[in-house]
């Protein structure tokens, strides 16, 4: 479905016509839910924080003014209260790798997986995301997904614009040295 | 380190082949209908008030044609009232009212169709609004 500028929407709900914000919600729902399911690892942690965020997004829609993106500010309320989820549940997060990833070969890996069928690509690159902690996945999720900018990302998350780009480079190297590990037990696993 | 250096336009590509997860079928209805259900309140209140001051002065208007079709009609049972005073202060709508009430004593059948009519249309009025509100509380 081709959705309407959201300012379109935010006129019509502003004009008394609640209706238009189911489609902002379509519009948005499966973005939203997929940053917020990079944090929670659960979707119905997710759903729940959604949820909460489209309603808390609606009752202050006339504070909004539309200084940054709608989406924006929606992920960045999404963002939050995933945040708080799992601080909430007391997950214990995975811990960051500091560690410099060495024989980074993005070539080999980028060769390896064209070879795979796009269900098994779809299967590794989410077992890869899944193995960075919650809030770079939501990061990487952002920027490369929802082709968010640095800026935006770093408006979302509250993280300086360094911060983002240091995340998003480690995430990176941390998801190839994932795929890497996933293709060759693959290829074990075939011979 | 700018922006350029974290772009990866394979990474970028896989990721956005990968399938997305999508929330509950029903997740927007649920989400529109909680929304609805908590703007009710607010819009029931005003309905109410609103239709309680309809109905307090539809009731007033009636009890003053009443009151004015009681002298009117039966003047024996208001001799207590001292007449004279209230007459100069309502003389000149009483004088609408005693033309109205002359011709309706003198045709007792307009009367009764006046008063019909009268009592339908504020029964109609006083039913629907409090039929009106109690839709909106279901």
């Amino acid at each position: 479905m081709a959705y309407k500028d959201d300012s379109l929407y935010l006129e019509q709900i502003r004009n008394g016509n609640t209706n238009a914000y189911a489609m902002l919600i379509n519009k948005h729902k499966t973005m939203a839910f997929n940053v917020a399911l990079r944090i929670t690892r659960n979707r119905e942690d997710a759903e729940e924080v959604i949820q909460d965020a489209f309603l808390k997004v609606y009752y202050s829609l006339k504070d909004f003014e539309g200084k940054s993106k709608f989406s924006t500010w929606l992920y960045k309320i999404v963002y939050n209260q995933a945040i708080s989820k799992i601080r909430k549940k007391s997950i214990a997060q995975s811990d960051i790798n500091e560690e410099i990833i060495n024989n980074f070969t993005v070539g080999n890996i980028s060769r390896d997986l064209n070879y795979l069928a796009s269900e098994d690509q779809t299967k590794y690159i989410n077992l890869a995301l899944s193995k960075l902690p919650e809030e770079d996945s939501a990061i990487v999720t952002l920027f490369y997904l929802n082709e968010s900018s640095i800026e935006e990302v770093s408006e979302i998350t509250g993280l300086s614009e360094s911060n983002v780009k240091v995340k998003l480079h480690r995430s990176r190297k941390k998801m190839y040295e994932e795929l890497k590990q996933l293709l060759n037990n693959e290829v074990n696993t075939l011979l | 380190m700018n922006q350029q250096t974290v772009r990866d336009p394979f990474l970028q590509k896989l990721m956005q082949q990968s399938t997305m997860e999508e929330p509950s079928d029903d997740f927007t209805l649920k989400l529109m209908s909680m929304i609805q259900l908590a703007e009710i309140p607010e819009k029931e209140s005003v309905k109410k008030g609103f239709a309680m001051k309809y109905i307090y002065g539809l009731l007033a208007i009636t009890l003053v044609i009443a009151f004015f079709a009681a002298i009117s009609f039966f003047p024996q049972y208001f001799t207590f009232i001292n007449t004279a005073n209230i007459l100069v202060f309502i003389k000149p709508y009483l004088s609408i009212f005693n033309t109205i009430f002359s011709f309706i004593k003198a045709q007792p059948i307009v009367s009764i169709v006046v008063f019909s009519l009268a009592g339908l249309f504020i029964l109609d009025k006083i039913l629907s609004l409090l039929f009106h509100s109690k839709m909106q509380h279901t």
